[in-house]
């Protein structure tokens, strides 16, 4: 047999498209870390205190009241460096990560790609080696794009007054209510206007933080072409009502093009208007928060701007107000003085501080670069990109057997959208998250919906701006695959995933406070109340 | 490990009067069949059956003889432990016979398959805890106790038999009178509750994990209602697995499937008639909590009649406030509520725009269309 040369170009193309990817999950079968621990094992060996720094410093802990110490030292795993860097090598090894897949199964949390230069700026030393008690003439830098970055969400939202001190989406819902409250309190109607009013394809985080600060919440439910019901609003509204949280688009990716209806009538009410604006990533110099009415918005830079989901956080969620609530933003703000920016305190009608410090300074100087680098025009263009390539996917999924797009038909949606697998559930038993377990064998995200599940069986899908063509079709041609699968052969989809570590789950867990836990010392209590629970009953 | 034990009861008679247009099977099986009916329920088991086959090993079958189970079980390729021998042709009497065994036995879920009929009789045999699943074969399915297919039903077992948790929610057995409905008459009632399997999907999405069963959403509003109960006002409670919630909550010798009058939080009136409501509400302000069928969404009209035409007229839309789940109000798909009062001054009374508690502290507006 010659020693032949293969030709291996167009292996992974079939009639010139890329063939769906065989991805498969590294397994490692990896313990906790607290039980890799070895004691008097260590990562870094800390310079013992030399005799005459000890006599100066005295007791370190003298100041500390005796009830705020530990009476033994917390039980942290042991490991020395190497040990802990493949730990976590590893368990990267078994995640499907943000820059290792088409990330656009995640509709609503805007999945766009994070440019690695605005990384590197924000973990430059000139970052990094910052301090929050700095004297603020040494770090005129930071205040400075703070102060530029709120200049640039004014923009954007048309409002007055920006706060980038909430360190979530959630945090700044939770800060907008708050100023709802003090606003409240000052005009002297906190008792009587205690009922907030939302939708129930806005963010459930609307409602649970107007929950939160003691409001009462009234969700509306879609017209029957699944915009927000105006004549429902109509009869909610009351001399009661205190605030509209809405998002818009919602989550259907559905435009309420009557939003200044819904805002006027809610003003006429008395009420105040609060735009959840955390993804307007279809909407950047487009529309703006201002025109349509709102009194409040907010932004999750982590969505909108640029910056990395990262691990539920750090975060920044920049609110914006009108000039009449700007009074009661947290504090301390970042002023400008002569070419010289200071911080000024709280004043009294602040609802005070809502994060340490200026919140997350490093995501706010990584959105800061997101937006210079592309400028009034890019911001414009990155709305009308993610539109376009949502519009574009819309058109190729509702061709796959099974899928189809609920509410306000004949209509494009904004910047995602929410499908419905119910026709392929009725017809072949699979689910819609059973088809999300399959699609990561691909190697893609995908999730369904907020709970409960208004849209059947849902999907929900937002390409962003930083998805290509090929991109976007490689994702249609896993939801075409894995649909041909659950009319073909249900049960490889239902005993997927066949390519990754972790198999199924018992969500149960999810549900029940006894035994869901967070962290391992609440592991082990838990474990230890179930088993005393279990040998109290045989 | 103990194994997982499944009772199994099959109505071989259900759903023979559908596809002959017969509008129902009771009394009428020698009919349908002269009219060329085939069974079909014990096929339709079959495939929920074959649906949990990867449980085989662990599961427990326990069925009648024949037709009444172990014929739909040895279908599906499953072995069964047959307790009960029926008649040649076994009636509504083996259901009953067969689902009280069960019931004895305690099984951790009983499948039938049926419709709203054997429904009945499935839950004159059962306690209200003892998990039941409907595999929906037959020509009426009114109540909410059935899977949407026989597959789901298989599924939706497999997933409630493997989970730790075993979630149910009370689910109403409604029944027509089919000869009133032979001779075109629709007058639906409320029969009772069976416990039912949750279906997750219906609850939870994945990225904000549901912490609450709509059990516990159910007693989060009877919470909200309770808390906001004024004096002086009379509460007319009507039947419904989210309704009786209040009741529990409120105590007294409650009626789980009348309605039941309470004024400053105590029993005034149990299982009142709709004579008593007319006189209630005549002479103190009143306000009436009812709850919305699943999937079809009638408020009044459908088990809870004693809510005459004078009585809505009375409270008029304001008196009105219906408790129902998110997880319910999504059931209807968008659909309106229904108000069947054959009243028309009443119906306009309540058309429009009637306001929901669906959780604690919490409402919605939710339309109402009157026929």
């Amino acid at each position: 047999m010659s020693a032949g040369m293969q030709d291996i170009s167009g292996f992974r193309f079939t009639d010139g498209r890329p063939n769906l990817r065989r991805y498969h999950q590294a397994r490692w079968d990896e313990p906790v870390i607290f039980e890799l621990s070895c004691p008097g094992e260590r990562g870094v060996l800390v310079p013992e205190v030399e005799d005459q720094v000890a006599a100066a410093a005295g007791d370190p802990l003298a100041a500390l009241p005796p009830d705020l110490r530990r009476a033994e030292p917390p039980r942290l795993p042991e490991l020395s460096q190497n040990r802990v860097l493949r730990h976590y090598l590893r368990l990267s090894q078994q995640n499907l990560g943000a820059d290792l897949n088409v990330d656009i199964g995640q509709g609503t949390c805007t999945m766009k790609y994070n440019p690695k230069i605005n990384e590197q700026l924000a973990r430059s030393p000139r970052m990094t080696e910052l301090h929050p008690l700095q004297d603020a003439d040494t770090v005129q830098g930071i205040l400075d794009v703070i102060h530029r970055m709120e200049a640039v969400v004014r923009e954007v939202s048309g409002m007055d007054a920006v706060s980038l001190q909430p360190r979530s989406g959630s945090h700044a819902i939770y800060a907008n209510f708050a100023i709802l409250r003090a606003h409240q309190e000052a005009a002297g109607t906190a008792g009587e206007r205690d009922e907030v009013i939302t939708t129930i394809f806005s963010h459930p985080s609307d409602a649970a933080c107007a929950k939160l600060l003691g409001y009462r919440v009234i969700t509306l439910y879609p017209d029957a072409a699944g915009y927000p019901d105006v004549e429902a609003l109509r009869a909610a509204l009351s001399p009661r009502t205190a605030a509209l949280i809405i998002t818009n688009p919602e989550d259907t990716g559905i435009f309420n093009s009557r939003i200044r209806e819904f805002t006027d009538l809610v003003h006429a009410a008395g009420g105040l208007c609060i735009y959840d604006q955390a993804n307007a990533n279809g909407l950047l110099g487009i529309t703006r928060a201002r025109e349509a009415g709102f009194d409040m918005c907010h932004f999750n830079l982590h969505k909108t701007f640029g910056t990395p989901h990262a691990c539920g956080g750090p975060a920044v969620g920049a609110i914006a107000v009108t000039g009449e609530l700007a009074r009661h933003l947290p504090g301390p703000r970042v002023v400008a003085d002569g070419g010289r920016f200071r911080l000024e305190a709280a004043g009294a009608e602040s609802i005070g501080k809502v994060a340490a410090f200026m919140g997350t300074a490093s995501i706010v100087l990584r959105a800061y670069a997101w937006v210079m680098s592309l400028g009034a025009e890019g911001l414009r263009e990155v709305a009308e990109v993610a539109v376009l390539n949502n519009n574009y996917m819309m058109t190729e999924l509702v061709k796959i057997r099974g899928m189809s797009l609920p509410y306000a038909q004949g209509r494009r949606r904004i910047e995602q959208a929410r499908y419905s697998w119910k026709q392929l559930a009725d017809e072949t038993g699979i689910h819609s998250d059973q088809i999300g377990i399959r699609a990561a064998d691909f190697g893609v995200h995908y999730w369904t919906s907020h709970h409960p599940f208004v849209v059947p069986e849902p999907a929900t899908v937002e390409p962003t701006e930083s998805y290509s063509k090929a991109d976007l079709d490689e994702f249609v041609d896993v939801m075409r695959q894995v649909a041909k699968e659950a009319y073909e052969n249900p049960e490889h989809v239902r005993s997927a995933p066949h390519n990754c570590p972790v198999h199924a789950i018992d969500g149960s867990y999810f549900d029940d406070p006894d035994r869901w836990a967070i962290t391992w010392r609440a592991y082990r209590r838990k474990l230890r109340a179930h088993r005393a629970g279990e040998a109290g009953t045989k | 490990m103990s194994r997982l034990r499944v009772g199994l009861i099959v109505n071989p008679c259900a759903g023979l009067g559908g596809a002959v247009a017969l509008k129902g099977s009771d009394g009428v099986v020698d009919e349908a069949l002269a009219r060329g009916a085939t069974p079909q329920a014990a096929t339709r088991a079959a495939h929920a059956l074959w649906a949990m086959r990867p449980l085989a090993a662990e599961l427990a079958l326990i069925t009648g003889a024949g037709t009444l189970g172990d014929d739909a079980a040895r279908a599906a390729g499953l072995a069964a432990d047959v307790i009960y021998e029926g008649p040649a042709r076994s009636t509504a009497k083996d259901t009953v016979q067969l689902a009280r065994r069960l019931n004895t036995l305690r099984v951790d879920l009983l499948l039938f398959a049926g419709g709203d009929g054997t429904a009945r009789d499935v839950a004159d045999g059962v306690d209200e805890t003892l998990p039941v699943l409907g595999i929906p074969a037959g020509v009426k399915m009114h109540s909410g106790v059935f899977a949407t297919t026989p597959q789901a039903a298989g599924l939706l077992a497999l997933a409630f038999l493997q989970s730790t948790a075993r979630r149910v929610a009370p689910q109403e057995v409604m029944d027509l009178d089919e000869q009133a409905v032979r001779a075109g008459h629709v007058n639906p009632m409320l029969y009772g509750y069976l416990s039912v399997p949750e279906d997750p999907r219906l609850l939870q999405g994945r990225k904000v994990p549901a912490v609450a069963g709509d059990a516990v959403v159910a007693e989060a509003i009877a919470a909200s209602v309770i808390e906001e109960m004024e004096p002086g006002v009379v509460y007319l409670i009507g039947p419904g697995s989210t309704t009786s919630a209040v009741k529990r909550a409120l105590g007294g010798h409650a009626s789980l499937l009348g309605v039941d009058a309470y004024l400053d939080r105590r029993l005034l009136a149990s299982d009142a008639t709709a004579a008593q409501l007319e006189d209630l509400v005549a002479h103190r302000p009143a306000r009436a909590l009812v709850t919305c069928i699943g999937g079809q969404g009638h408020i009044f009209g459908r088990g809870n009649q004693q809510f005459s035409g004078a009585v809505v007229r009375s409270l008029g839309r304001a008196g009105i406030r219906v408790l129902a789940t998110p997880a319910k109000l999504q059931s209807l798909r968008g659909r309106p509520f229904i108000a069947d009062l054959q009243d028309p001054e009443a119906a306009s009374a309540v058309a429009g725009y009637v306001e929901v508690v669906s959780g604690y502290r919490s409402r919605a507006y939710y339309r109402c269309e009157a026929v």
